[in-house]
């Protein structure tokens, strides 16, 4: 038996008040918030804006396309993960950063600036099931 | 509103200890702080402040200062536990000097600790730990605190030129201070190469870039400027304080990853308090929990200009010698981070400084002194700065 492990922690994706977030990945959109008053973009998408501490927040789709801000790759990660490990701030055609697995890239194999563009795959999730989520490609 | 003082500190070595709890470590410093000064007994105290990070998940302990103040034998009319991951220390200290400023406590024992080494492998207390990371956009990916100051150290090197060799260069000279402290988690001196050819822990960190998880206890003595003496000819006075918190917790919100932008709002508040410069202070104990995080903070500090942190590492203007002596204890990166600990233990560096008190080797005729503490990806962050 494990004695620790980074416990499984059980999201109701089903009722979270961001459902929609968790929705539009199965269909390989990749959604944040936006204040519909002030304008802020949010990701994290967050039910009030930050900034201006409005509720009115609409949902919009993040591009597709970005470039690498930085990255790093990890070689020694918590009991349950398989290093090694490579992950990377992107930041968006619209400014709009973004932390996801580069899955086709090592480490030697990226500089700060490199094209990348979103893709959609399972991931096992703490809850130990397969989640669909956004990750890096490389292009 | 009351000057505050500090009238003694304790500190129990950092590393494993494998036949001593977290209550034993919290005893052995207070032990140490009490017989520092004179006319202390656990009597004297009405303030207790306790910083520890993680006893809920190391110790499955709740309740955690009332649960302490049964094996410290302390009673107090005000008392509480902070905690801000790394920076619990600081935050500790902070509570406790305002506690003794506002005039509510005229005592205050501050005491920090944490105890990992009951878990039965690095990778356990990696998982302990990876619960300070926001856990649904960043630890469901693995991440762990290495992670997010490679980020710092790839960008500062992409957009600054700053070199392994120059990351290199901050763990051999706190290795080469932590020699000197039999109380340091690792006190082995280590070379450029040792550090450049220890394996990949996040890539560029290597091993010897990244502080140990260490088992471990410090406390501080508060009080006010006007008692001070009745406890030493010596207390060394807080002269100012500054803290930041910034809204930018996962690693993708961080505005800009080549500085600790919380750290220049902290410092600044602290230098105005204190009424100095940046090149009043005489020595300083910095957060290097990853030698990429001391040329950050050197920077924010103000010691040096932006993006030139490794070549003032370089120029050897953080050693003995150099215009800012810094980590002259040995650094978390050799003394060791027992989290809750590490922000109290600066402190009493500091204070066995100004107090001609450190031993040759690494001693600095030092009268002003500073510490800086951070938590998180360097978004929460503490400077306190001292004088004789």
């Amino acid at each position: 038996m494990k004695i620790m492990e980074v416990p499984p922690r059980y999201p109701n994706f089903e009722q979270t008040a961001i459902k929609k977030f968790w929705d539009s990945l199965k269909e390989g959109k990749l959604l944040a918030t936006k204040c519909s008053e002030c304008g802020k973009t949010e990701f994290p998408p967050k039910i009030v804006c930050t900034s201006c501490y409005s509720d009115k927040m609409e949902w919009i789709e993040l591009p597709k396309r970005g470039r690498i801000y930085s990255f790093t790759e990890m070689h020694v990660v918590p009991t349950g993960f398989k290093p090694p490990l490579t992950v990377a701030v992107v930041e968006l055609e619209n400014g709009v950063r973004l932390f996801s697995y580069v899955v086709n890239a090592r480490f030697e194999d990226l500089k700060v600036g490199d094209e990348v563009e979103i893709d959609f795959q399972e991931m096992n999730w703490y809850d130990y099931k397969k989640h669909p989520y956004f990750v890096f490609r490389k292009v | 509103m009351n000057d505050v003082a500090i009238v003694g500190a304790g500190t129990t070595k950092y590393g494993k200890h494998l036949d001593k709890s977290a209550t034993d470590l919290a005893q052995l410093a207070v032990k140490e702080a009490i017989e520092s000064a004179e006319n202390i007994s656990i009597d004297d105290f009405d303030g207790f402040v306790l910083s520890s990070q993680n006893p809920e998940i190391l110790q499955k302990q709740g309740n955690s200062v009332n649960h302490f103040s049964e094996f410290l034998g302390i009673k107090a009319k005000f008392a509480t536990r902070v905690e801000g991951a790394c920076v619990s220390g600081s935050m500790g200290l902070i509570t406790g000097y305002m506690a003794v400023k506002s005039g509510l406590v005229d005592l205050c024992l501050v005491v920090g600790v944490e105890k990992c080494y009951e878990l039965p492998s690095s990778s356990d207390i990696m998982a302990a730990f990876s619960y300070v990371i926001d856990r649904d956009w960043e630890a469901a990916f693995g991440s762990n605190a290495p992670m997010g100051f490679a980020m710092f150290a790839t960008r500062h090197m992409s957009i600054y030129g700053t070199k392994e060799e120059h990351l290199a260069m901050v763990a051999v000279k706190n290795r080469k201070f932590a020699s000197k402290n039999p109380k340091a988690h690792f006190q082995k001196p280590i070379t450029i190469e040792d550090v450049l050819n220890s394996r990949p822990i996040s890539k560029p960190l290597k091993l010897l870039d990244c502080c140990p998880v260490s088992d471990g206890a410090s406390a501080i003595i508060l009080t006010r400027r006007e008692l001070a003496k009745n406890y030493t000819d010596t207390p060394v006075y807080i002269k100012g304080i500054g803290q930041f918190l910034i809204n930018e917790n996962v690693i993708s919100s961080i505005s800009d990853l080549t500085e600790f932008t919380a750290l220049k709002i902290a410092a600044r508040e602290a230098y105005k308090r204190a009424k100095i410069e940046p090149k009043d202070v005489d020595v300083a104990e910095v957060h290097d929990c990853f030698t990429i995080a001391e040329i950050l903070e050197i920077e924010a500090l103000g010691f040096c200009n932006k993006g030139e942190g490794g070549k003032f590492v370089e120029e050897g203007e953080t050693d003995l010698g150099g215009k800012i002596p810094v980590n002259t204890g040995g650094g978390l990166l050799s003394r060791g981070h027992p989290i809750g600990a590490t922000g109290i233990c600066q402190a009493g560096i500091i204070f066995e400084q100004l107090r001609g008190e450190a031993p040759k080797g690494r001693a600095v005729d030092a009268e002003i002194g500073l510490t800086q503490n951070l938590g998180g990806w360097g978004t929460s962050q503490a400077v306190i700065i001292y004088s004789r």
